[in-house]
C-alpha cells in the first residue's frame, strides 16, 4: 500500500513494517526483542524456538528490500540484557554496509555500554530530509509540514462485518501529521483504536494492507 | 456419649438432633466421614464437639505435657463463614472455660497475628484452601502440622465443583502423608454425588460414615408476575421494573434477602430501591464480592443484629451463614440450578421448624416458566451433580512450587502423595516428570542457550533459590484469577472495593459511576487505585464484572422441558406461571409453534441482520454453544459459511450473511449421533475456546503474574496476555500439558461434552417442526438480543479475509 505525504512515498507493508524507497529505509516499530528469554529468566515458562521468528522474518525482508538504512522506533529490545541480544548482534554483522538507528523507547533500558558495543546508532529522535521525523512515542506537537512516524501503540483496529462478525487486525494508522506504526514483533498485543474523523486507517491483512473505508 | 456437648446443649436449653449424636459416635470411634444435613440446624456443632471430646480424652490418655500443637483444620470457602465458625467455636470454649484456643486465618488476617499464630499455634485453626496452601508454602509446616489429628471441610460441596477443591485434595494428600491416622470430614449440602463427594474427601481406601440428617426444611414458593404481560418485556435480564412487586414483601417481612446473578445488577437494585423509597436509606444495604471487607462485615453484622429491613447481595451470601432475622428471600432471575435455589432458599427461616419463604422474579417473560420448573424438580427431589476436576495440572504445577518454596520435595514422594487423589488418580509417570520439567527447565526448551530459573534439584530435593520467585509465588498461590483490579477509594484513603481495570480505563476524570450503592465521581487515578469522590447526581455509568456466567442445570433444563409440555394441557389454577404465559404461548403458536414433548422447534427467518435459524433443545447455554457450533459444521459442509452464534438457556441462534440450507441439511441428518464425536471435535473451534480457558491455566500455573488486589506490584515487564502464551505454545511446543489441559477443560466444562452427547441422543428420536415466521418470534427474540456471541467458521482465515477485503473495497 503506497502512502503519501506531500511527495514523500511511504510503502506500508504487510509485514508490519514501512518502507521509503526514496531513500532506501526500512523501518521498523517495536520488535521487542528478547521478551521471551526475559520472561523465562524470571521464572516464567514459555517456549522459545531455537532462533527467533521475528529475526528471521526480519532477515528476509532485509535481504529482499536492501536497505541502506534500517530505522528501529524503539522498543527494540525487551528488557535487560539475556542471551536473544546475541542472537542480534549476530544479525547486525551479517551486515556491515547497512546503518541501523534506534530511536529510543521506554523499553530501551540496556546501558548505553551494551549498544555501543553494536553498530545500532542510538539517537532520541531521526530525521530524514526536512519532512520526516521518527520518534518511539507520538510527539504531541509537530511542526507544520513535518510528519511524525512513530511506534510504541502496538495499534489495532476492530473491523464488524455482517452476520455480526468482527476482526482484530493489526493496523497503520495516520490522523493529525502522525503516522503509526504496528508493532512488529511476534510477541506484542494489539491497542484498538478507534477511527477518528479524518484518520486514515491501514489494516494489515496477512498479505495485503487495505484501507479502511 | 459427649460430655462436653451435654453440659453445653443443656445450657442452652437444647436437646441434640439424632445426627449430631451419631457423629460424635463416629468421631469418637476415630472415623472420618461426611456429613449431609440443611443448615441452621447445628451441623457445625455435630462435628465441633467431636474434635472437643477428642482431645480432651487423648490429652487424659496421653498426659502431654508439652505445649500442644494444631489438632484441628477446619477449611470453608469464604471469609464470612469462616469469621460465623470462629465466633461460634469460641464461644463454646468460653461457656465451658476450655483451653482449647482457636484461630482465624484468611487473607485479611494481620502479618502481625499470623506471626503469633506460627509461632504458639491454636489447637484449632479456621482457614480457606487458599490460606492452607500459603501455609504449606511456609518454611516448618512439617512441624507445624506434626499433630493435627482433624480436617474439617466445610461447603465441601461447593468447593468440589471448582479447581478450589484440587487445591483441598493436594493439601490433604500432603497432612495425610505428615499424619498417617488424620480424620477427615466433610459438610455437604444435599447433591446428587453426595456418595462421591465423601470418596473424593476422603480418599478411595477410607470408607468412613455417611450420616444424613433426616431433617426436611419447609419451603414456600412463590412466582412474582408482573399484571399484564403485556408490558412485560420478551427479553432483559436486570428485572428493576419489578421492584414495586417486591416493596411489599420487604414491608411485611422482618429481614429480606434478595439475590441477584451479578454484581452490577445488585447495585442497579439497591439504586432502583432506594430510589422508589428514599426513605430505606440506612435500612437496606448492599453486598457483593468486590465491596470492601470492612463493608461486607459491617452488612452481615447488621444482618445478625436484624437492624437492615433488607440486603441485595449476590452469592458472596448464599453458603453458611445464618442470620436468624431473615425470614423472606427473594430470587431475583434464574438461579440456574435447583440447588443454587434451594441453597439461597434456606438462607430464611434458620429456626429449626421454621417455613423457609422464597419469592421467585423472573426478569422477562419466558423466564416466568422457571418459577414452574423449580416447583416441580423440588417436588420430585431432583438434584443436581457437582463435577470434580481432574487432571488439573495448572494447580499441581502451582502446588510443586508452593513445596518447593517451603522445605522442599522429592519426586516419588510427591508423586505417590499426588497420585493418591481423585483429581490426579490418572495421572502417569512421564506426565508428572513432565510437570517437573516445567518448572525446572520451563518445558521442553530448545533455546540453546537458556536461562530459565525457578525450581533446583539439590541432592534430590526440589527447591526454589531465587527469594523474588518465592515471593511472587506467594502472591499468586490460588485458583480464583480475575481481571486486574482496581481499587476504589477515597481521597481520605477510605477503601470501598474494588472495580476490574477496563472499566476505569473508559472514565475521565470527573465521570460519576454507581458503585457501592454510591454515586461517586472519579477525581483521578493513580497507580492501581480511582480516588473518588461522593457525588449527589443521579447519572453514573454502572460497572460490570467479567465473572463467569453460570449455565442453566442439566436437571433444571428436565424440569423446564416437562413445564414446556404442560402448556399444551388445559392449565389448571395450580399453576399460575403457565396460567399467566398463556396469551405469550398463544402469540407463538400464532406465529410459529409451541415447543412439545417428542418434537424439536426449529425457526428459519430472515431479517435486515441476515437469515437466522432457531433451535429449540431447552438444554442450558453451555451445550447449546456446542450444540450450535455442530449444527453449523454440519450446515457448513454443504455450503460453505461463516455464522454468528448466540444462544441463551432455552435455545441457540445462526446467523449468516447467506441463506442456511436448513431442509437440506435436515434430510442428510442434522442431528444424527452418527460421527458426532468427530463433528464436535472436527466442527467446533475448540482452539478459540481452549485460548479463553487458558487464561485461568496461565495464572494458575504461575505463567501470567496477577499480583493482589490492594497490592499492585510493578510487573508490567512480566505481563503478557495469556492469548499470546497461548499462540507460542500452540507454535511450538503443542504436546504442552497445560495447552492439552485448556481443550480437555473445553470438552468437560465448556461443552459438557458428555450431556451434548445425550441431548443429541434425545433429540435424534424426535420429529422436527421447522417454521417460517416471517419476524421474530416471542421464543426467537430474547435470543436474538443476547449481547454476547459466538463465531463460527469454516471458512479458513485467509478465505474469510479475502470475503472481508471485498467487502472493503465495494
Amino acid at each position: 500500500m503506497d502512502f503519501y505525504y506531500k511527495n514523500e512515498l511511504i510503502q506500508l507493508l504487510p509485514q508490519k513494517a514501512a518502507f521509503l524507497p526514496t531513500h532506501k529505509t526500512l523501518v521498523i516499530a517495536d520488535l521487542h526483542l528478547g521478551k521471551a528469554s526475559h520472561f523465562r529468566k524470571e521464572g516464567i515458562m514459555i517456549p522459545i524456538p531455537k532462533i527467533s521468528p521475528d529475526l528471521q522474518s526480519l532477515e528476509m525482508l532485509v535481504d529482499f528490500l536492501q536497505p541502506d538504512t534500517v530505522v528501529f522506533l524503539g522498543d527494540l529490545f525487551h528488557s535487560s540484557l539475556n542471551m536473544e541480544w546475541l542472537a542480534l548482534k549476530e544479525f547486525l554483522l551479517r551486515y556491515p554496509d547497512t546503518r541501523f538507528v534506534l530511536t529510543k523507547g521506554n523499553h530501551d533500558i540496556l546501558p548505553s555500554s551494551v549498544m555501543e558495543d553494536t553498530a545500532i546508532e542510538v539517537v532520541e529522535e531521526y530525521e530524514i530530509g526536512t519532512r520526516l521525523l521518527f520518534t518511539h512515542t507520538p510527539l504531541s506537537f509537530i511542526q507544520e509540514e513535518k510528519l511524525n512516524i512513530s511506534g510504541h501503540i502496538h495499534p489495532g483496529v476492530m473491523i464488524k462485518t455482517k452476520g455480526r462478525q468482527s476482526y482484530r487486525l493489526p493496523c497503520f494508522y495516520y490522523h493529525d501529521q502522525c503516522l503509526l506504526l504496528p508493532a512488529y514483533g511476534k510477541l506484542t498485543g494489539l491497542q484498538i483504536l478507534k477511527k477518528t474523523s479524518g484518520a486514515k486507517v491501514y489494516a494489515v491483512l496477512s498479505d495485503e494492507v487495505i484501507e479502511l473505508p | 456419649m459427649n460430655i462436653f456437648a451435654d453440659a453445653w446443649f443443656s445450657d442452652q436449653g437444647w436437646t441434640a438432633h439424632a445426627f449430631q449424636k451419631k457423629t460424635w459416635a463416629a468421631i469418637a470411634k476415630g472415623r472420618s466421614g461426611l456429613l449431609n444435613a440443611p443448615t441452621g440446624y447445628g451441623k457445625t456443632m455435630a462435628i465441633w464437639f467431636g474434635v472437643l471430646h477428642h482431645y480432651y480424652i487423648r490429652r487424659k490418655v496421653k498426659k502431654v505435657r508439652e505445649i500442644p500443637k494444631l489438632h484441628c483444620l477446619w477449611i470453608t470457602p469464604l471469609r464470612a463463614l469462616s469469621s460465623e465458625i470462629y465466633q461460634a467455636t469460641t464461644l463454646v470454649s468460653d461457656d465451658l472455660a476450655l483451653d482449647y484456643k482457636i484461630g482465624l486465618r484468611t487473607g485479611d488476617t494481620s502479618a502481625k497475628l499470623r506471626q503469633e499464630q506460627k509461632k504458639k499455634s491454636p489447637q484449632a485453626l479456621i482457614t480457606t484452601p487458599e490460606s492452607v496452601h500459603i501455609l504449606l508454602a511456609s518454611k516448618g509446616y512439617s512441624d507445624y502440622f506434626s499433630d493435627l489429628e482433624f480436617v474439617v471441610v466445610d461447603e465441601w460441596h461447593e468447593l468440589m465443583g471448582s479447581k478450589r477443591g484440587v487445591l483441598v485434595e493436594l493439601a490433604l494428600s500432603r497432612l495425610k502423608a505428615l499424619n498417617p491416622k488424620l480424620k477427615i470430614w466433610g459438610i455437604s449440602a444435599t447433591i446428587g454425588n453426595l456418595e462421591e463427594a465423601k470418596v473424593i474427601l476422603l480418599g478411595p481406601d477410607n470408607k468412613g460414615e455417611m450420616i444424613k440428617s433426616t431433617i426436611k426444611k419447609r419451603i414456600q414458593i412463590e412466582t412474582l408476575l408482573p399484571d399484564v404481560l403485556e408490558h412485560f418485556p420478551w427479553a432483559g435480564h436486570l428485572g428493576v421494573h419489578m421492584a414495586e412487586k417486591v416493596i411489599p414483601i420487604i414491608e411485611q417481612s422482618q429481614s429480606t434477602l434478595l439475590f441477584t446473578n451479578t454484581r452490577s445488577q445488585a447495585e442497579m437494585w439497591y439504586r432502583q430501591l432506594l430510589d422508589m423509597k428514599p426513605d430505606w436509606a440506612g435500612a437496606i444495604a448492599l453486598h457483593h464480592g468486590s465491596l470492601s471487607n470492612e463493608i461486607r462485615v459491617w452488612v452481615e453484622a447488621a444482618l445478625h443484629e436484624g437492624n437492615l429491613k433488607a440486603v441485595i447481595c449476590t452469592s458472596s451470601l448464599d453458603l453458611g451463614v445464618d442470620f436468624r432475622p431473615v425470614d423472606t428471600v427473594v430470587q431475583i432471575g434464574s438461579p440456574k440450578g435447583i440447588a443454587r435455589f434451594l441453597q439461597r432458599a434456606g438462607r430464611s427461616g434458620h429456626q429449626p421448624g421454621a417455613l423457609s419463604r422464597v419469592y421467585f422474579l423472573p426478569t422477562h417473560s419466558l423466564e416466568i416458566m422457571e418459577g414452574a420448573s423449580l416447583k416441580y424438580a423440588i417436588k420430585e427431589e431432583m438434584m443436581e451433580q457437582r463435577i470434580p476436576y481432574i487432571r488439573s495440572f495448572d494447580v499441581l504445577v502451582q502446588y510443586l512450587v508452593t513445596l518447593a518454596i517451603s522445605e522442599g520435595f522429592k519426586a516419588e514422594e510427591t508423586y505417590l502423595e499426588v497420585k493418591s487423589t481423585h483429581c490426579f488418580a490418572s495421572i502417569s509417570k512421564e506426565e508428572f516428570n513432565e510437570c517437573l520439567l516445567m518448572i525446572t527447565k520451563g518445558g521442553r526448551s530448545l533455546g540453546a542457550y537458556d536461562e530459565f530459573h525457578k525450581v533446583v534439584a539439590e541432592d534430590g530435593v526440589f527447591k526454589v533459590t531465587s527469594r523474588r520467585i518465592a515471593h511472587r509465588h506467594l502472591l499468586n498461590i490460588g485458583t480464583i484469577v480475575s481481571d486486574a483490579m482496581m481499587q476504589v477509594k477515597y481521597m481520605g484513603g477510605k477503601y470501598l472495593g474494588t472495580i476490574e481495570e477496563w472499566f476505569i480505563s473508559r472514565m475521565k476524570p470527573g465521570d460519576t459511576f454507581w458503585f457501592s450503592g454510591r454515586n461517586l465521581e472519579l477525581i483521578m487515578v493513580r497507580e492501581m487505585q480511582a480516588i473518588v469522590r461522593n457525588n449527589s447526581g443521579k447519572k453514573g455509568a454502572v460497572p460490570s464484572w467479567m465473572g463467569g456466567r453460570l449455565p442453566l442445570s442439566a436437571d433444571l433444563g428436565v424440569a423446564l422441558r416437562h413445564s414446556m409440555d404442560l402448556a399444551h394441557l388445559p392449565i389448571g389454577r395450580n399453576n399460575p406461571e403457565l396460567k399467566f404465559l398463556k396469551p405469550l404461548f398463544q402469540r407463538q403458536k400464532e406465529v410459529s409453534a409451541l415447543p412439545a414433548e417428542g418434537t424439536l422447534l426449529m425457526e428459519s427467518i430472515q431479517t435486515k441482520y441476515g437469515h437466522h435459524l432457531f433451535v429449540y433443545p431447552f438444554e442450558g447455554k453451555f451445550v447449546h454453544e456446542g450444540m450450535a457450533a455442530v449444527i453449523a459444521f454440519r450446515l457448513s459442509k454443504i455450503r460453505k459459511a461463516t455464522f454468528s452464534i448466540a444462544t441463551n438457556e432455552y435455545g441457540f441462534e445462526l446467523l449468516s450473511d447467506s441463506p442456511i440450507p436448513v431442509e437440506e441439511a435436515l434430510g442428510s441428518g442434522l442431528f444424527d449421533t452418527e460421527n458426532l464425536i468427530s463433528d464436535i471435535q472436527l466442527g467446533i473451534n475448540t482452539a478459540e475456546m481452549a485460548r479463553r480457558r487458558f487464561r485461568d491455566i496461565a495464572s494458575i500455573a504461575g505463567l501470567v503474574f496477577q499480583g493482589y488486589p490492594g497490592k499492585p506490584i510493578k510487573t508490567r515487564h512480566l505481563q503478557a496476555n495469556s492469548s499470546l502464551f497461548f499462540s507460542v505454545f500452540e507454535d511450538y511446543d503443542p504436546g504442552n500439558l497445560l495447552l492439552r489441559q485448556a481443550y480437555d477443560e473445553v470438552m468437560d466444562f465448556q461443552l459438557e461434552s458428555a450431556r451434548m452427547y445425550s441431548a443429541f441422543v434425545r433429540i435424534s428420536s424426535h420429529a422436527i417442526n421447522l417454521t417460517f415466521p416471517e419476524r421474530l418470534t416471542p421464543f426467537s427474540f430474547p435470543i436474538f438480543a443476547e449481547s454476547f456471541r459466538e463465531r463460527y467458521s469454516n471458512e479458513d482465515w485467509q478465505t474469510r479475509l479475502g470475503k472481508l477485503k471485498t467487502t472493503l473495497e465495494k
